[in-house]
């Protein structure tokens, strides 16, 4: 029997993305004796790597970045600090802050004080939005396709179409452009664009990509590589408009249609789950209902960037080592409610005298819109879309006087008819 | 004399006007509206007579890490629009070897516009 | 004249769950046999397509398919013990076939009636419904009566074909991928003459297992006494984490043919609920069909069992059930006794074991083929060690005898390089080879993150590039250029 490194630890941190490696740092930084991170790849770094285009860094580093770059800043920092990287590492079982992992040498036991949860998200498949048709070889997600281009060097097809309109799906749609390969189309099944408007420029309109809003792919035709694509029209109840469809000639369908906190570890021990946002309901310590178990970065909720990945996950691990030492003051509960026009909102409980960023986003695209948090609190913004998360820091002070529930809520025009 | 109109989504805030700018047949600017400030204007301006975009891409790396065929590069500044699938075409070919450190520059004033190509990751095996 | 590249006694066409039970039974005598499958990896035909699970002998009203109803009942009772000794991952978990009105529940009665008939053991009939609800919490509260049948199981179909195969060659018998039957003649000794896209070969006996095929194949010797019809059916998938959401398989009363309206656990934890069955225009026709999944699996499904939401759903999926006419077509052929017609359908795993038996001890015995039993045959194989299933010691120690099998590579169904490795060395060169030995790219990101990854071992331990790795053998390439490529070709003039 070869298990090894019964050792304890004070910090454990699973996943080595822009949140672990982060959240590593900071535990260092704050006192933390022994800091153990956990990467099931290869190399850390998480999706960075892959994303070679620029809009990492600006808040964290004060300078605009490509995402191998932001992570390269990340480890020159993380150097000297004596963090145990352990990558070849994947955690397998999760018992309260007890970890058993799986290394290429041995089965790990680590007894951790403290463990921060990093470990991201991943992409919905073509199976979760029941795409009907054959199942050939030629259907990625953006993610899939992006490492095969960026890092492995291998396009997936030359004549694309792409499902989604979010951030992901317009950056390919650039890079396969750019690349050389022919974008046929974007559909999107809202009525509006789902990423940023600088993308839609940028990726689409630059290259004259035609963009379907409204419409869904109704049918993958190929028994063996992607053939054909039809897509159609959708009405505001989302039924399908007869007569509206087009056909593609394609060899590639690549899929956008979002991202899912991965969190089958976190369910090993108990951790709930918000249903809003797939992630651990978390507190403003952005700790989870176990104690002990903390939590940063898209593992919680899907974020824009990366660098506030890396800032909530440093929050995380901040907390944690002050849990360790017994100084975490938890005097209270204020639970937090979604309310109007907000899709979601964490973190979900209050339970601290500490400063508070709250991080929400919205159900529909709204102008003139002002948000609300309960009565003590609130911020006009000239337009507020689902694609772009709202970030609120609120002073301790400011939440003395509110006794157990706050709700925040957002009021607007709306500026694309539902 | 005949005009073109073209829209511009300015990106410098989160209203995103949509910029209607008409252009003489000589495709000088005649008339720039539905901007709600003056940033818009310029941004307009400078989208239609000289939109510019910073290229990020990958070349081609030999080293000694099998697991990297590419390294992640990008122009040092923004350069012209238009040139943008030339570049890569450019690009295409080259081939560099390690070690290559962050920033380094892999091609020089590529395309002639005065603009490096840089490294944005390092792989020093 | 081409040379005959080798001779065997028997020659199987089809590398199924019909042929791997008949060339696994082949090897327990001694005698040379092969089996010829025409895609790129074995089960890569119909049973991939199937549900796995072993009926109990519930027959349906009809009572036209005594070999059917025969095979399914004697296979029932061999299953248990087949995949104990092969390895397999098989569980008795029972069914309940559940009633929602006075109606059903008189169909209820009729099938109960002729179960017990036709020696169905342990078959119940329960009406407190208090007592259903404790057997499955999750169940509609709308369901009066439930059909209980004690020996209804699931098994890995994929995981059966692999077994009955890798164990048939370990005592001798072997394969031939890609090797697609051209054209069969009889020689002047009897024996027959194969044409196949691997070369020429000759065997005393031929047993037809090619599934959709075979009346292609029996054509071939100048029998035209069938046409191959058969159902699509449309299935989903739905994520680990309903896992225990239902214990038995649940089936509603109202469907016709097929397995109906379903949900039903899988023997990996997954899922599965079902099902749409159609006769379609194209004989083999596997595409899923928007009104088939929103129309028709998704509200008949949820009146079983409400509370399990669509959006649990991780992979829409159609399998073709092949089948001649309404019972199994197992029999010799009227054009040349030799010619053994092996043709199941709908319950056709179920029954295989015994099916299997039947081709040889009983049909190819009487047309002449001597059986003498092997002393050494071993019957016992070994599946791959899968990382996911082992205890932490049971972890630490096949990673101590090798490291690969510490490196994971598929990060929902925890699988590992040391897996997929071992999986192309017994036979895997595609994608779909390694997700159906492996597990891996059927978990819940569909191998989204994997796939990039087992691409890159495929390539390296075959020798192959790339961009010539497929998914399922034929045109199914998975990243047919690498990058750079596309753009030095518009260098030297193509258009964007």
């Amino acid at each position: 029997m070869s298990r090894i490194l019964n050792k304890p630890v004070d910090v454990a941190v699973i996943g080595g993305g822009p949140g672990g490696i982060g959240a590593a740092i900071r535990a260092k930084e704050d006192g933390a004796k022994n800091v153990v991170l956990l990467e099931r790849s290869e190399e850390l770094g998480g999706m960075l790597p892959q994303c070679i285009h620029n809009g990492f860094g600006l808040h964290y580093f004060k300078e605009e970045l490509s995402g191998p770059a932001y992570i390269h800043n990340l480890l020159k920092k993380m150097e000297r600090t004596g963090v145990d990287v352990m990558t070849h590492t994947m955690a397998v079982n999760l018992d309260g802050t007890r970890i058993t992992a799986l290394t290429e040498n041995s089965v790990v036991d680590i007894d951790a004080k403290s463990v921060i949860l990093a470990m991201g998200c991943r992409e919905r498949a073509r199976g979760a939005v029941r795409i009907p048709g054959h199942r050939p070889a030629g259907v990625y997600t953006a993610g899939t396709a992006q490492r095969l281009i960026n890092v492995e060097g291998y396009l997936p097809g030359r004549r694309v179409v792409i499902v989604g309109s979010g951030d992901i799906g317009m950056i390919m749609a650039r890079r396969l452009t750019l690349e050389g390969a022919e974008v046929l189309c974007l559909v999107e099944l809202l009525p509006f664009i789902g990423g940023l408007i600088r993308n839609e420029v940028q990726c689409l309109r630059d290259f004259n990509i035609p963009v379907f809003t409204s419409h869904v792919v109704t049918n993958v035709i190929g028994k063996d590589r992607v053939e054909k694509i039809i897509i159609a029209e959708v009405d505001k109840q989302r039924q399908l408009i007869p007569g509206s469809e087009k056909e593609y000639d394609a060899d590639t369908l690549l899929l956008s249609v979002g991202l899912i906190p991965e969190n089958e570890l976190s369910l090993l021990t108990g951790v709930e789950l918000n249903p809003l946002t797939g992630g651990p309901f978390v507190d403003d310590l952005w700790q989870t209902n176990v104690p002990g178990l903390f939590a940063g970065g898209n593992v919680v909720h899907v974020h824009d960037l990366a660098d506030y990945v890396t800032e909530s996950s440093e929050m995380a691990a901040a907390n944690a080592v002050k849990f360790i030492s017994g100084s975490l003051r938890t005097d209270r509960k204020l639970t937090v409610k979604a309310g109007k026009n907000i899709r979601y909102v964490v973190p979900n409980t209050i339970i601290s005298d500490q400063p508070i960023s709250f991080y929400m986003r919205v159900s529909w695209p709204l102008e003139n819109a002002t948000v609300r948090i309960g009565n003590i609190f609130e911020k006009k913004y000239t337009f507020v879309r689902p694609s772009e998360q709202i970030r609120i820091d609120i002073p301790a002070n400011k939440l003395k006087e509110v006794s157990d529930e706050i709700v925040v809520s957002c009021d607007g025009e709306e500026a694309i008819a539902r | 004399m005949s005009s073109i109109s073209k829209e511009i989504i300015c990106l410098q805030c989160p209203f995103a006007c949509r910029v209607k700018v008409e252009l003489d047949e000589y495709n000088q600017i005649v008339s720039i509206a539905d901007n709600k400030c003056p940033r818009g204007k310029t941004y307009a301006e400078q989208e239609v007579v000289n939109p510019v975009r910073v290229l990020t891409t990958t070349v081609r790396i030999e080293s000694n890490d099998s697991e990297h065929p590419l390294l992640p590069v990008q122009t040092r500044d923004a350069i012209p629009k238009g040139i943008l699938k030339d570049a890569m075409k450019e690009l295409a070919d080259v081939v560099v070897k390690s070690p290559v450190k962050y920033k380094d520059i892999i091609v020089q004033d590529i395309l002639g516009t005065g603009v490096d190509v840089i490294a944005t990751f390092e792989i020093l095996e | 004249m081409q040379a005959v590249k080798a001779r065997y006694d028997v020659i199987v066409i089809g590398g199924g769950v019909a042929g791997a039970s008949v060339v696994r039974e082949l090897s327990k005598y001694k005698l040379t046999a092969a089996i010829f499958e025409k895609e790129a990896e074995v089960c890569f035909g119909q049973t991939k397509g199937t549900h796995g699970i072993i009926h109990s002998g519930l027959p349906g009203i009809s009572s036209l398919t005594p070999m059917k109803n025969r095979g399914e009942l004697k296979g029932n009772l061999m299953m248990e013990q087949l995949c104990k000794d092969l390895d397999v991952p098989y569980e008795k978990i029972g069914k309940l076939l559940v009633a929602f009105d006075k109606e059903e529940l008189e169909y209820l009665k009729k099938y109960e009636f002729k179960a017990k008939r036709n020696g169905v053991p342990g078959v119940e009939l329960i009406t407190d419904t208090q007592r259903i609800r404790q057997m499955e919490p999750n169940l509609s509260d709308k369901v009066i009566a439930a059909l209980y049948t004690p020996n209804t199981g699931i098994v890995s179909p994929w995981g059966l074909v692999y077994g009955l195969i890798e164990n048939a060659m370990d005592n001798g018998a072997e394969l031939f991928v890609e090797a697609e039957v051209r054209a069969i003649s009889v020689m002047e000794n009897g024996d027959f003459l194969i044409e196949t896209t691997n070369g020429r070969y000759q065997s005393s006996y031929i047993v037809n297992a090619a599934g959709l095929n075979a009346d292609k194949i029996a054509n071939m010797i100048g029998d035209y006494s069938f046409n191959m019809k058969g159902t699509r059916q449309q299935r989903i998938i739905m994520d680990k984490k309903v896992e225990g959401i239902v214990k038995h398989l649940v089936r509603g009363v109202k469907a016709t043919g097929g397995l109906g309206d379903f949900v039903c656990p899988t023997v990996y934890g997954d899922v599965m609920v079902g099902c749409k069955v159609e006769n379609v225009s194209e004989i083999g026709d596997t595409r899923t069909t928007r009104e088939g999944l929103e129309d028709w699996v998704i509200p008949r499904y949820m009146r079983l069992v409400p509370s399990l939401s669509p959006a649990m759903g991780i992979r829409p999926f159609a399998g073709f059930i092949p089948k001649e006419g309404t019972d199994y077509y197992v029999k010799p052929s009227d054009v040349n006794g030799r010619f053994i017609h092996m043709v199941l359908g709908s319950s056709g795993i179920t029954a295989s074991p015994a099916m299997g038996e039947y081709v040889v001890q009983e049909l190819l015995a009487r047309a002449g083929l001597e059986l003498e039993a092997k002393q050494d045959f071993n019957s016992y194989r070994k599946d791959i060690p899968h990382i996911h299933d082992l205890t932490d010691e049971g972890k630490a120690e096949l990673v101590a005898k090798n490291p690969l099998y510490g490196h994971i590579v598929c990060r929902c169904e925890t699988v590992s390089e040391g897996e997929m490795v071992e999986a192309i060395r017994r036979g895997a060169r595609t994608r779909d080879g390694i997700k159906y030995r492996t597990r891996s790219g059927m978990g819940r990101c569909q191998g989204g993150f994997c796939g990039p990854r087992v691409l890159k071992i495929l390539s390296r331990e075959l020798g192959m590039p790339m961009e010539q790795i497929t998914r399922k053998g034929g045109n199914s390439v998975e990243v047919p250029y690498k990058a750079k490529e596309l753009l030095k070709k518009k260098a030297r003039g193509g258009s964007w």
